[in-house]
């Protein structure tokens, strides 16, 4: 990675502002602290100042000259390197003990460097000078120590500021190829989507950070997506696998119409039978296209409140007599309204395929019984008939797009109807499930209205 | 009746055309949605028959520019998109009736039909009379010479919806929507049984039929000619 390359990684400019603060933080800290030092070490070192000062003039005020100049010289010794300083004058200016020059100190406290004191030594001088009887006593102690903490401290904070800036770039540089790499990953994998791989999917760590959240989302909208893009394609295979075979019957009819139409025979027959199997092909195709759109999910905007029990009981109502003229009898059971949020066509719809399914499927004799159940916002909608039923093995299956049972093959029907149900208790977010009525099929509806419908992206 | 069909496709127009001619319509067909729309507020007709998708200007818009133009032709919307919600967003935009591709001819026939002799202005009907059968709306009661008829709350509806179509034809198809509100193609025969019901009560104890049966179409209830 170039560095170029590096600085357009948010996490490498992350690292490196992070650690510019820190920096600036640690800057302000050693100002603070450098500076309480300091005021602390020079309190002590005008205590000491004070302190040898007191002690000479003690000495001066017990009067001997001589002994006074001897005690100097022998601090003087005692202070080789010149870490303090003595001057003794006369008053007349005369200097009688001493080891820096005449500064000139001025009475009091003051602040003079090294050099206007006559010393080689690159520092200054915090000296304290007034009159004590007939002399004058200048004392002072070297300001090294001081400046000794000012390039301890400003040292101390360089090494620091580099060590931490160097620490910046090689951590900011790991976790921008760290990122890099799961973004490569990323990227990958979106560009195998958009050549039209759908099954691939954004790496997750599992480590549940930012990256792994988006991965997550972008995964959902692509699994969603991947569904629909199958369910079209399902859709597109039957009606291929499903439309060929009636089409060819059509074109068989019209081309026995034909030949009897040349040879001057009647033809209506099988013109009517084209015009039969053509009504047929529509149907598969409306209920395919139904089924798919039903799965869109775009229905789902105009749902409202419908009153399931009662919608259950009129469509009952309306194949009483379809199934009295078959020698069968619908019945509904069930007291009360029963709201769920819905749609009054396809719910009307999905009811009647079951109550028609019972009807076109069951002997003489047998009783459909409808039902709706409501307990604590749960609504159960309930279609059984004592017929023959659905082997316990085939009742997945009877949910799929043009799945018919062995013995249905030859009514008439697309296939349809059991799938379309369920698509329309998929939309609702309702569960449908088949059971043995024993003897028979119970087919119910659970709706619960606290649970949010299947995942769909909001449609257009 | 003046009719406009504004369709695309030109062998279905052609056709459809051709048909309505032969039942003493006039017939204009225009391929476009702009023209479309040009036409239909220039020139006054009974009925427009309109496309969905047309070239130009689709038919939902044309539909709506013609109701925010005030004017309260009928209209027929056709459709080959198939989808379930085509119904609605016809009638949202202002559409009076809707019609699937593939159709067959009588069935659009009967539909314009029922859409032309709709009263410009719905009259509030209280009572409705095909020969001796009359229908009370308002006490919900039907009589056949003088005779009280028993009747089914829904199959009073679907006596009431016979009647005041009185001598068109009323399809299966039209029957399911407006008695049922069935948007859909029932695989067992609702129709049939409950027409069957009705003509049991109202036709079978007396001499004359009234509700005849059009075959492959639909019904019609008209008195004896």
């Amino acid at each position: 990675m170039r560095p170029a390359d590096l600085w357009r990684h948010s996490s490498f400019r992350l690292a490196l502002g992070v650690s510019l603060c820190v920096l600036a933080t640690l800057m302000l800290a050693s100002g603070v602290g450098y500076g309480l030092m300091r005021s602390q070490l020079a309190a002590r070192q005008d205590a000491r100042v004070t302190e040898v000062f007191a002690a000479i003039q003690q000495t001066i005020l017990q009067g001997d000259e001589t002994d006074l100049i001897e005690a100097i010289t022998a601090r003087i010794s005692a202070s080789p390197d010149r870490a303090t300083a003595y001057l003794l004058r006369d008053q007349a200016g005369k200097v009688l003990a001493g080891n820096i020059a005449q500064g000139g100190a001025p009475p009091g406290w003051s602040t003079i460097s090294a050099a206007r004191l006559g010393l080689a030594a690159d520092t200054s001088y915090r000296l304290f000078s007034a009159a004590v009887g007939p002399y004058r006593l200048t004392v002072g102690v070297t300001n090294a120590d001081l400046d000794g903490l000012q390039d301890i401290v400003l040292g101390a904070f360089g090494w620091a500021a580099l060590v931490a800036l160097w620490a910046t770039l090689v951590v900011g540089a790991l976790l921008a190829v760290q990122v890099q790499r799961r973004m490569t990953a990323a990227e990958a994998a979106a560009a195998r989507v958009a050549q039209g791989d759908l099954l691939a999917r954004l790496p997750v760590t599992g480590r549940g950070d930012d990256l792994d959240r988006i991965s997550r989302a972008v995964n959902a909208a692509l699994d969603r997506l991947a569904a629909l893009v199958e369910a079209l394609r399902q859709v597109s295979a039957d009606i291929a696998h499903e439309l060929r075979t009636p089409l060819n019957r059509l074109r068989i009819h019209i081309e026995e119409a034909a030949a009897k139409a040349s040879l001057g025979q009647e033809a209506e027959a099988d013109l009517a039978a084209a015009l039969a199997q053509s009504a047929a092909i529509d149907q598969t195709f409306a209920a395919l296209l139904r089924i798919a759109q039903i799965e869109a999910g775009a229905r789902r905007e105009r749902f409202a409140a419908v009153d399931v029990a009662a919608l259950l009981a009129g469509v009952a109502e309306v194949y009483g007599d379809v199934a009295e003229d078959a020698s069968m009898s619908v019945r509904y059971d069930g007291a009360g309204a029963a709201v769920v949020l819905g749609d009054t066509d396809l719910l009307t719809q999905g009811f009647a395929n079951l109550i028609e399914n019972a009807i076109r499927h069951c002997p003489t004799g047998t009783v459909i019984k409808c039902a709706v159940r409501a307990e604590g916002g749960d609504v159960t909608a309930v279609v059984c008939d004592n017929g023959p039923g659905i082997p316990a093995d085939q009742r997945d299956k009877v949910l799929r797009r043009l799945y018919r049972l062995e013995k249905s093959r030859t009514t008439e029907g697309t296939g349809l109807g059991l799938a379309l149900v369920k698509a329309v208790a998929d939309l609702h977010g309702a569960t449908l499930t088949l059971t043995d009525a024993a003897p028979g099929l119970c087919v119910a509806l659970h709706f619960r209205p606290g649970a949010a419908p299947s995942a769909a992206p909001p449609a257009s | 009746m003046r009719i406009l069909l504004i369709e695309d496709d030109p062998a279905a127009a052609a056709y459809v055309a051709r048909g309505l001619s032969e039942q003493g319509h006039v017939c204009n067909v225009l391929a476009d949605g702009t023209d479309g729309l040009f036409e239909a507020t220039r020139e006054s007709y009974d009925v427009l028959v309109v496309d969905r998708m047309l070239p130009g200007l689709d038919g939902l818009s044309l539909v709506r520019a013609l109701r925010a133009a005030g004017r309260k032709t009928p209209v027929l919307f056709l459709t080959a998109l198939g989808g379930i919600d085509d119904r609605v967003e016809g009638l949202e935009a202002g559409g009076d009736d809707y019609l699937t591709k593939p159709f067959a001819f009588a069935e659009l026939l009967a539909r314009v039909n029922a859409l032309a002799r709709r009263p410009p202005v719905q009259e509030v009907k209280t009572a409705l009379q095909v020969a001796d059968l009359e229908l009370d709306l308002l006490r919900r009661e039907a009589r056949r010479a003088g005779q009280k008829i028993e009747l089914l709350p829904k199959e009073f509806t679907l006596l009431e919806v016979l009647m005041r179509n009185e001598g068109r034809v009323v399809t299966r198809t039209m029957l399911l929507e407006r008695v049922w509100d069935f948007h859909f193609d029932p695989k067992t025969s609702v129709v049939e049984t409950h027409v069957s019901r009705l003509r049991a009560k109202i036709d079978k104890p007396f001499a004359q039929p009234l509700l005849h049966t059009v075959k492959n179409i639909g019904y019609s209830l008209h008195a004896p000619r």
